[in-house]
């Protein structure tokens, strides 16, 4: 819904170029690796993006577990070839495990470097530091608690530019 | 316009194909128990081994069935958990747990911001929540070149674990490679593992002894040494799994209990 707001909001106030991207993403963590496919609205130096992430069993989950992400970033250095985004996204995921229910949520700084490759298409690396945090609920009360632990991830995704607004 | 269409459609029906698998069960219920805590592993573990956070985060994050810790005692008999030979390695001390009194080890700081648990604690997060406790208990002082007092050791766990009920102590395992540490326990509810790789001497003595199972890893089982196991009727546990590798060979066998550095990932594998 915000996505959304933003995007049409943008479109037809903005005198700058706008864009929407659809992307595709993969990335290895301290939860495990992730698949992500989302879009991402970009108004000036301003970039939103939304996805839904999939992880597979490994480190935290035991179940295929999908979860939204968020992002915005700033571009910070950008000329037609290569831009350098600085920002923060967050993630969210829930799974019951027995009678345990797991909460978890995992913000943090992101450094993406990406470079056009192509008419549309543009590849980006990213790099992400911040906390996980996992919040265990149950029937028994001796089972609630925050476990709090930094994670890192690198990831590599692929954009195609589906739209562009028209020059001014 | 068209290809990002169809790439969408594809990766959709690829995702829900996922979701859609269902496997037969390759060993289910087969109880997952967490290697000091949720893992021995570095690369591995989020919290330094066998710690309160790795212990916890294995019961109520992982939903591990249980837990296995390096159990070492002290000079003034309390067992406290610790897996290297040397204090220096992890605390701001030096020397060995077993030359070490307990209120000395309350005052360092193990792997920097955390503390060296007693076992008592353990006992307590798991007998709430049901789950089960394998104690890998330590026989050696490094620092003396001998071995622990034996007696000592069965008195002190009978202190331990006198409060709980017979079922409570039966989800409590005690392993050893030093088969007189073992035969000095006298508790009758408690389980007793026999660690070898040698599988027939293992048969031999839960045969001649009161030993319950047997505690082995999994580089150098086999399915011969497997069928030997369940020919004699001896349970067992395999260790050893970190890898993806060792976790798809490890589907090759059922035993009772499996102790990984890897709980998530173990128990898919084997439902």
């Amino acid at each position: 819904m915000l996505f959304t707001t933003l995007v049409s909001g943008f479109s037809i106030s903005g005198k700058a170029q706008n864009s929407l991207d659809l992307f595709g993403q993969v990335g290895l963590n301290r939860i495990g690796v992730g698949t992500e496919l989302g879009a991402r609205f970009v108004h000036q130096k301003h970039n939103f993006q939304i996805g839904l992430r999939l992880y597979e069993p490994d480190l935290v989950f035991e179940k295929n577990t999908l979860g939204t992400s968020l992002a915005y970033t700033y571009s910070f250095r950008s000329d037609r070839k290569m831009k350098l985004n600085l920002g923060l996204g967050t993630s969210f995921f829930f799974e019951k495990k027995g009678t345990n229910r797991l909460m978890l949520i995992d913000p943090k700084i992101l450094v993406q470097p990406n470079w056009l490759i192509g008419n549309k298409l543009t590849i980006q690396l990213s790099g992400g530091i911040g906390p996980t945090i996992n919040r265990t609920t149950s029937e028994l009360p001796i089972n609630q608690k925050n476990f709090v632990y930094l994670n890192y991830e690198m990831a590599i995704a692929v954009y195609y530019r589906l739209w562009n607004s028209p020059k001014p | 316009m068209k290809w990002p269409l169809l790439s969408i459609i594809v990766c959709g029906i690829l995702l829900s194909l996922s979701f859609a698998c269902e496997k037969q069960a390759i060993h289910p219920n087969v109880p997952i128990i967490g290697h000091a805590g949720a893992s021995l592993s570095q690369e591995r573990a989020v919290y330094p081994p066998n710690s309160e956070a790795s212990i916890l985060y294995a019961l109520d994050v992982l939903n591990a069935d249980g837990v296995e810790v390096d159990v070492q005692m002290t000079k003034d008999c309390v067992l406290v958990l610790y897996h290297n030979d040397f204090l220096e390695d992890y605390t701001d001390l030096t020397g060995c747990i077993n030359s070490t009194n307990f209120a000395e080890l309350q005052n360092t700081t193990y792997y920097r911001n955390h503390r060296i648990v007693p076992l008592n604690e353990v006992i307590q997060w798991t007998v709430a929540r049901e789950k089960r406790l394998h104690i890998d208990m330590k026989i050696n002082n490094y620092c003396t070149y001998q071995y622990i007092d034996f007696s000592a050791f069965n008195f002190t766990l009978a202190s331990s674990i006198a409060h709980l009920s017979p079922s409570q102590k039966e989800k409590i395992t005690i392993n050893s490679s030093h088969l007189p540490l073992l035969l000095a326990i006298q508790d009758e509810d408690v389980k007793i593992s026999f660690e070898t790789k040698d599988i027939p001497l293992g048969i031999q003595h839960t045969q001649n002894h009161a030993i319950d199972k047997i505690t082995t890893t999994l580089a150098g089982f086999t399915l011969e040494k497997e069928k030997l196991l369940n020919q004699a009727g001896v349970d067992y546990c395999l260790f050893g799994i970190k890898t993806n590798a060792e976790m798809n060979e490890l589907k090759k066998y059922k035993p009772q209990e499996i102790i990984t550095d890897n709980i998530p990932s173990t128990r898919k594998k084997m439902n």
